[in-house]
């Protein structure tokens, strides 16, 4: 196993608080629905807004 | 996900409830389940099993379900009773806990052997205080197995032989297997958060336009702003032009100077001038020494009377007049007495010295004063040549000699400033002749054009430096300006406008950075994942290729394929499509956790999916006699849980070999037939020295069935 995933070190130069806005919205694509069929409406009903707040919020 | 034990009751070929129990994973790292049986068996019954529960699969009978139903059950059962049928599993979730989990068919018996379906349930057993319940499915079930086993990949955990292998490396039919492998790095998830993301940063946009149109004073002073910060960026850039453009101007300025520096060698045309001037004058300096110095040289031989010509002779004059002195020839007093004596001799009979001489007695005496007397000479001539001896003589300040030295010293003295006026001269001539070749190769006609050249340059430095001057003040008005606005803007802003746009700005910004960064980091997780899987591929198929291809992965589709001579082929056969297959499996399953893994290093966390089962049907089956070796050798220890089923023709001495000894657990499925058509050879199978059953007769009347029982080890 060579090579892992160069994620982290992208997320560093980007900065913690970056990190914090991917790591939520991805979580919120990856994490509960992996593999499981999820609804396009779910999605853009429920985790875009998820999303949307987060951006807006700053976080 | 792994099995504890899946349960299949009156379903398909298998009557009545038939279970593989696993060994527990925490007491085994590679468990190898056995499943030995006839052709007819059923064996593909427990693949086709597995897919009703997990895809939620009519089995080829959409609006029969009660067809799936075993028959023998439907047969033995009474008129109006319920018959049920169901596949079910206990395996290890994600998450770690036991779960157990049916899919079950209900059906009526409305007449002897014949049933009408009822319904079809997912439920799972929970534990309830009234005692353990199945409780049917709201959704959760059926996307819990989903997680455990994505549809797209049903075929690839439980993996039937040929067919996936010609679908995986033939490529016929290919797209369903190549979505599936996508949903192993979540790529739609990616794409999709990646739209959203962006169907977000628009939406922003909406917003900020909505709110600035509703604020017309406030988007007034919105468009100033824009517009002093449209001048800004232009000023800017003006800026970065001038400044760029006097660096160059100054590089040339400097270029220039080095240029005409180098052209005139290190002079100037002016002081070229003068360097010659210098030597022209060196040069008759010269001349002028040497024509007094011959003025001198020949004063010198006027003076010395051209005794200087004679010198050589005053040594040898010398030496014979000083041998005539000595021999008297030259008497210092030639006086009257002495000449007498000398022409009265012999009557004298004196010598002429005046001493007595006996004329008789001495004969040579007598004719040496004879010879003497003829040698004599004339009293002048004797005057002259004493004078001259006397002239002669060293250490006599007027003698000859010394005269004769003393011109030759003051001739060669100025001999030698006439040389070094000759060297002089010569010397200022090459000099000259130098500086004269130099000034005429001097391009003149060059330097005026890099004194140009150096002019122009050093005017565009000035202007340059003029319109920075004139834009630095510019920008700072405009910055003078921005504030004023800054502060009238917010003091308009009594409902919080230009909070809100600066938010919705700095949202819309934050949005399109973090779209852009999961697409970028999309494509790495593609290529992190197609690079290990190459790896892996790599690590277990080419060590046993037959023919030394090496295996190669595509990129796109991740599909397996063989590259040959830098050639990738993807039109295999047997043992090699085989081998290829079962590592890109094996490999497979290891790097879903190892992403898993990953994204859970940066708090990403996709819930815990563990290493998978593989149920494998008739692997041996395409594969060469002298490859069934290499194939057994693979399956053993290469993942956490594998399920071999093996028909009675493949299990031949080579494949038992090897499997006997790695099988944790063996069960055989024994088929229940009235047929008497059957061979002694195809009614057992060994296993360990011992002939197992998998054939057992039954009354004609009776439907055939499979029974599923486990083998002693």
């Amino acid at each position: 196993m060579k090579k892992n995933l160069p994620l982290d070190e992208m997320l560093l130069k980007k900065g913690n608080e970056f990190k914090i806005l991917f790591v939520k919205t991805m979580n919120l694509y990856l994490g509960s629905h992996v593999g499981a069929p999820i609804s396009e409406k779910d999605k853009s009903a429920r985790v875009r807004k998820q999303i949307e707040e987060t951006l807006k919020k700053g976080e | 996900m792994l099995f504890s034990q899946i349960q299949i009751h009156n379903f398909l070929t298998f009557k009545g409830t038939n279970n593989l129990n696993f060994p527990d994973p925490k007491s085994t790292d590679h468990a190898l389940l056995l499943i030995l049986a006839a052709n007819t068996a059923g064996k593909t019954s427990i693949i086709r099993a597995l897919r009703f529960l997990f895809c939620d699969d009519p089995l080829n009978h959409p609006h029969e379900l009660d067809k799936l139903i075993n028959d023998g059950a439907a047969s033995e059962a009474s008129v109006n009773s319920t018959v049920n049928g169901w596949v079910q599993v206990k395996v290890f979730s994600p998450r770690g806990e036991m779960r157990t989990i049916r899919r079950r068919i209900e059906a009526r018996c409305t007449s002897p052997g014949s049933l009408k379906f009822k319904d079809k349930v997912l439920e799972e057993e929970r534990h309830q205080r009234s005692g353990d319940s199945f409780v049917t499915d709201q959704g959760e079930i059926q996307r819990a197995l989903s997680l455990m086993v994505p549809p797209e990949l049903f075929d690839y955990f439980f993996f039937e032989g040929e067919e996936l292998a010609s679908r995986l490396v033939g490529g016929k039919s290919s797209q369903g297997i190549k979505e599936g492998l996508s949903t192993l790095i979540q790529d739609h998830q990616w794409e999709e958060a990646v739209k959203s993301v962006r169907d977000i940063e628009r939406k922003i946009g909406n917003d900020l336009n909505r709110l600035a149109g509703e604020h017309k004073e406030y988007q007034e002073m919105l468009g100033k702003l824009n517009f002093i910060n449209t001048q800004v960026t232009r000023l800017t850039e003006e800026k970065a032009v001038y400044e760029k453009t006097r660096l160059v101007a100054e590089n040339v300025y400097s270029k220039c100077e080095v240029d005409i520096q180098e052209l005139s060698k290190g002079k100037s045309f002016e002081q070229l001038s003068r360097d010659l001037d210098s030597a022209r004058s060196g040069l008759s300096k010269a001349s002028k020494q040497i024509d007094d110095s011959d003025k001198e040289i020949g004063r010198l031989i006027g003076l010395s009377g051209g005794l200087t010509f004679y010198a050589d002779g005053f040594d040898a004059a010398m030496r014979q007049l000083e041998v005539m002195r000595k021999e008297n020839l030259l008497p210092a007093d030639v006086s009257e007495g002495f000449v007498n004596r000398i022409l009265k001799w012999p009557e004298t009979q004196a010598c002429i010295c005046g001493r007595p001489l006996d004329p008789t007695a001495n004969a040579d005496q007598r004719s040496c004063i004879e010879n003497y007397r003829e040698r004599t000479m004339a009293v002048d001539l004797n005057h002259a040549l004493l004078s001259l001896l006397n002239s002669l003589e060293i250490g006599a300040k007027s003698g000859f000699k010394t005269r004769a030295k003393n011109s030759i010293t003051e001739l060669n003295q100025a001999l030698t400033g006439r040389d070094k006026a000759v060297l002089a001269q010569k010397d200022c001539q090459e000099k000259t002749a130098g500086l004269e070749e130099q000034r005429q190769h001097l391009s003149v006609e060059e330097i005026q054009r890099l004194q140009k050249e150096q002019r122009d340059a050093n005017t565009s430095r000035l202007q340059c430096g003029e319109k920075l001057k004139a834009i630095d003040i510019a920008l700072k008005n405009l910055g003078h300006d921005r504030v004023q606005l800054d502060a009238e803007m917010r003091g308009l802003n009594r409902g919080g406008v230009a909070g809100q746009i600066a938010k919705l700005i700095a949202s819309q910004k934050k949005a399109k950075e973090l779209a852009d960064f999961i697409d970028e980091a999309r494509t790495e997780v593609k290529n992190a994942f197609h690079s290990k899987l190459q790896d892996l591929v790599s690590q277990y198929y080419d060590p046993v290729a037959p023919d030394n291809s090496k295996a190669h992965v595509d990129r796109a589709s991740l599909l397996p394929a063989i590259r040959v001579d830098g050639e990738v082929r993807r039109n295999i056969g047997g043992a090699q499509r085989q081998l290829l297959v079962l590592s890109h499996i094996v490999s497979l399953a290891q790097l879903r956790k190892w992403l898993h893994d990953e994204l859970a290093k940066i708090d990403i966390a996709p819930g815990k999916i563990d290493e998978h089962c593989f149920v494998l049907d008739s692997v041996f089956g395409p594969v060469a006699d002298q490859f069934r070796e290499k194939c057994a050798e693979f399956l053993v220890g290469k993942a956490r849980q594998v399920i071999v089923l093996v028909a009675n023709q493949q299990w031949d001495q080579t494949v038992r070999s090897r499997l006997e000894k790695a099988a944790n657990r063996v069960y055989r499925l024994v088929r229940h037939t009235s047929n008497e058509d059957l061979k002694p050879e195809e009614r057992t199978m060994k296993f360990k020295q011992r002939e197992i059953e998998v054939f057992s007769r039954i009354k004609a009347s009776e439907k055939p069935y499979t029974i599923a029982e486990e083998v002693p080890l």
